[in-house]
């Protein structure tokens, strides 16, 4: 099938061609997983490549064998490098399962250089407060840990797997959020050094409502605040646009990973919609967890009539007939998002992994399905 | 307290009905209803159930999800053909009212309340530094989302009852979720006084009442879900919700007596080629997660059947296990199932 053939081969193209892959789409729908397989194969062709995922997720973590809570990327452990075939191609596989909080305090570091003032930073009750909150904080976190890597060599390739968001956008929107908030010309007038009139007209009924709706001391603490934050927001923001820039390019692909539930495709057709709005460059949809991959014909073997063995045989020939309509019903929706795509991009659907293999085994069965045939 | 081992031929997967435990179905009573789950579980689906539910049973019931209108895909709105709820509760059908809990609606509601200088609270609304700050300032978002839920609550019917006799909200995924419930903690601590302080332990009030609120937790029976919603379990009892169950969603039925499954289980071991693998290994998989998820957590698990080769449209699903759901609590209420 020619089709088929084309849409196996979307994996080994990216690869070929660029340096950051983005993995997004609905929760649930085997996002990191993609993201991990992706980066096996990768590396097993002899590139270096780091894998940063937001979801803490034990398994990808025990799969690979790195620690969950590292401060910078971690090398797959050699044994595990050889067994995937990365050690033989030359290549190599880091991951880094970010920390939303390890990241932000590097960036503050990083940008404010004098020790004595990032430390004071680092303890101020707000920037603690604002690094414990999840929501706002993994986005900016993915994009700040990305800019880093994309300006420079290290890495031959880097694949994204994004937050786990409601809002599937929301990795791209937020960090923006607080870019715009960060603008110099916003926060200024929070300053309580600005001079002028009208700005500090402005910036006392901004004080008002602020201590009259958060309480004075907390108004006062975020003045503070503001205040030792004001050097770094510049910079901030110039990194997240660097970012930005970076994947509207033509180094950076961005994969929508979807199952066949309804719920998922409709999500993953409004994520190709608001990409291609953004002017962001999708290359494909991979389909999860589908019964669109043929499975291995079998025959019946020799059964005694009315034996135990050939009464569970016919209850698993009518699983088999269900199988069948799932495998019919799925086609369709394959054939649905390649509509979707046009010319535009790909669909790749991948195998059906068998919950008992799991790890490296099912990471690498995976990778081997992306470019099968 | 001691949890009795639940053995594997005691694992009953489900028929085409929904098992529904009494202390779920008592659960059921209170006012207050969060859906919570990791993504792809079926919230959306279970949060409609719910609310379907209460209004077949004559309750006057809000359903709500957090967004803000017209910024994201809303898989709840489109069960009703709608693209998203608006800031004002709006009627679905009969029985139920649609409402999108807002960050943005919750801030304006709050600042109208507490600036008592119209003039002020004008300022400060139309100030975009303000905007900006309620928009990115950590937890604000969230505050508002809380703000614009309490201020629903408080509505009144015009026969002078609460206006919303149930109440079900649709909640985004995990750290979302948790951001939110553990709101009144995180912030209480920076916010000691004042308005703000006073809407988080009002808030707080409700939301950590047994009596008031009941979370669910959506899981499907495969490892990574179950694994994952034992932890949000964890996760809410940590900020003080009260958790009225699990809700197992998408249990396949199983055609094999104890002594046929030994042979398929022997069949998958040895690695030899059945007809409906696939479906054989899934079964599999389901029967352990489920026991693991009955060795594992203390609150009451409701079963529900898979129904994806009936139904395949969101909207005939939601309406088929509404009625699978009001059955259950019938029984349950007549005494007739433990």
């Amino acid at each position: 099938m020619s089709a088929s053939q084309a849409s196996n081969g979307i994996i080994s193209d990216l690869l070929a061609t660029r340096r950051v892959i983005v993995c997004c789409g609905a929760g649930g729908v085997g996002k990191t997983t993609t993201a991990a397989s992706i980066a096996v194969l990768a590396a097993r062709q002899g590139k270096r490549v780091l894998v940063l995922t937001i979801d803490p997720s034990k398994r990808l973590a025990e799969a690979l064998g790195v620690s969950q809570h590292a401060a910078a990327p971690v090398a797959i452990p050699q044994e595990r490098a050889r067994e995937a075939g990365i050690e033989a191609a030359g290549g190599s596989l880091e991951a880094w399962m970010l920390d939303p909080k390890v990241v932000a305090d590097q960036a503050v570091r990083k940008i404010i250089g004098d020790e004595i003032r990032a430390a004071r930073f680092l303890q101020h009750r707000i920037y603690i407060e604002a690094t414990r909150m999840i929501a706002g904080m993994q986005e900016y976190t993915a994009m700040k840990a990305l800019h880093k890597y994309i300006t420079d060599t290290a890495y031959d390739l880097i694949v994204l797997d994004t937050p786990p968001s409601r809002h599937a956008l929301d990795f791209l929107d937020a960090p923006s959020r607080v870019a715009e908030f960060l603008e110099g010309r916003i926060f200024k007038l929070f300053l309580p050094s600005e001079q002028g009139f009208f700005r500090r007209a402005a910036s006392s009924v901004v004080h008002k409502v602020i201590s009259g709706v958060l309480g004075e001391d907390l108004a006062q603490d975020l003045e503070e605040f503001f205040g030792l934050f004001s050097g770094i927001f510049s910079s901030l923001n110039q990194d997240l646009s660097v970012t930005r820039q970076f994947l509207a390019g033509p180094q950076a692909a961005f994969l929508i990973v979807t199952s066949t539930s309804e719920a998922a495709r409709t999500e993953a057709r409004f994520f190709l919609d608001r990409t291609r709005e953004l002017g962001l460059p999708v290359s494909g949809i991979v389909l999860n967890r589908s019964h669109a991959v043929e499975q291995v014909a079998l025959s019946k073997p020799d059964l005694a009539p009315k034996s135990l063995e050939s009464q569970v045989w016919s209850k698993l020939e009518a699983f088999q007939t269900l199988e069948d309509q799932r495998r019919e019903r799925d086609l369709g929706i394959l054939a649905e998002i390649r509509a979707w795509l046009g010319e535009r991009g790909e669909v790749l659907a991948l195998p059906w992994i068998s919950p008992a293999q799991e790890g490296l085994g099912m990471l690498l069965e995976l990778a081997r399905g992306m470019v099968r045939r | 307290m001691t949890v009795t081992k639940i053995a594997p031929q005691d694992v009953v997967l489900a028929d085409s009905r929904i098992e529904l435990p009494v202390a779920a179905a008592q659960a059921l009573s209170r006012r207050i209803h969060l859906v919570t789950g990791k993504g792809g579980v079926g919230r959306s689906t279970w949060s409609a159930v719910l609310a379907r539910q209460f209004a077949a049973r004559g309750y006057r019931t809000l359903l709500a999800e957090i967004t803000e209108p017209g910024q994201a895909y809303s898989p709840l709105a489109r069960l009703w053909g709608q693209d998203d709820f608006g800031v004002e509760p709006r009627a679905l059908e009969t029985g139920i009212d649609g409402v999108a809990l807002s960050p943005r609606r919750g801030q304006e509601l709050f600042l109208s309340r507490v600036i008592h200088v119209e003039a002020l609270a004008k300022a400060a609304l139309a100030s975009e530094a303000i905007r900006k700050l309620l928009d990115v300032a950590p937890s604000f978002r969230e505050l508002g989302v809380y703000y614009h839920l309490l201020t629903l609550l408080k509505l009144l019917h015009i026969n002078g009852a609460e206006r919303f006799e149930r109440v079900v909200i649709d909640l985004p995924a995990t750290g979302h979720t948790l951001a939110l419930t553990g709101l009144p903690e995180i912030l209480g601590r920076v916010i000691t006084r004042g308005p703000i302080a006073e809407a988080l332990r009002e808030g707080q009030r409700i939301l950590n009442s047994e009596s008031l609120t009941a979370a669910w937790v959506i899981a499907l029976p495969e490892p990574l879900p179950v694994t994952e919603s034992f932890e949000l379990i964890a996760g809410l009892k940590r900020t003080h919700v009260p958790v009225g169950g699990v809700i197992l969603n998408r249990l396949r039925k199983d055609p094999f007596n104890p002594l046929e499954r030994q042979v398929v289980e022997g069949w998958i071991r040895e690695g030899r080629s059945i007809p409906g693998y696939r479906a054989a290994v899934e079964l599999g998989e389901n029967r352990a997660a489920l026991e693991r998820l009955l060795n594992l957590v203390k609150e009451p698990v409701v079963r529900a059947p898979d129904l994806e080769d009936i139904a395949r449209e969101p909207k005939l699903v939601v309406a088929e296990l509404a009625s699978m759901l009001i059955e259950s609590v019938t029984r349950t209420d007549s005494g007739g199932v433990a």
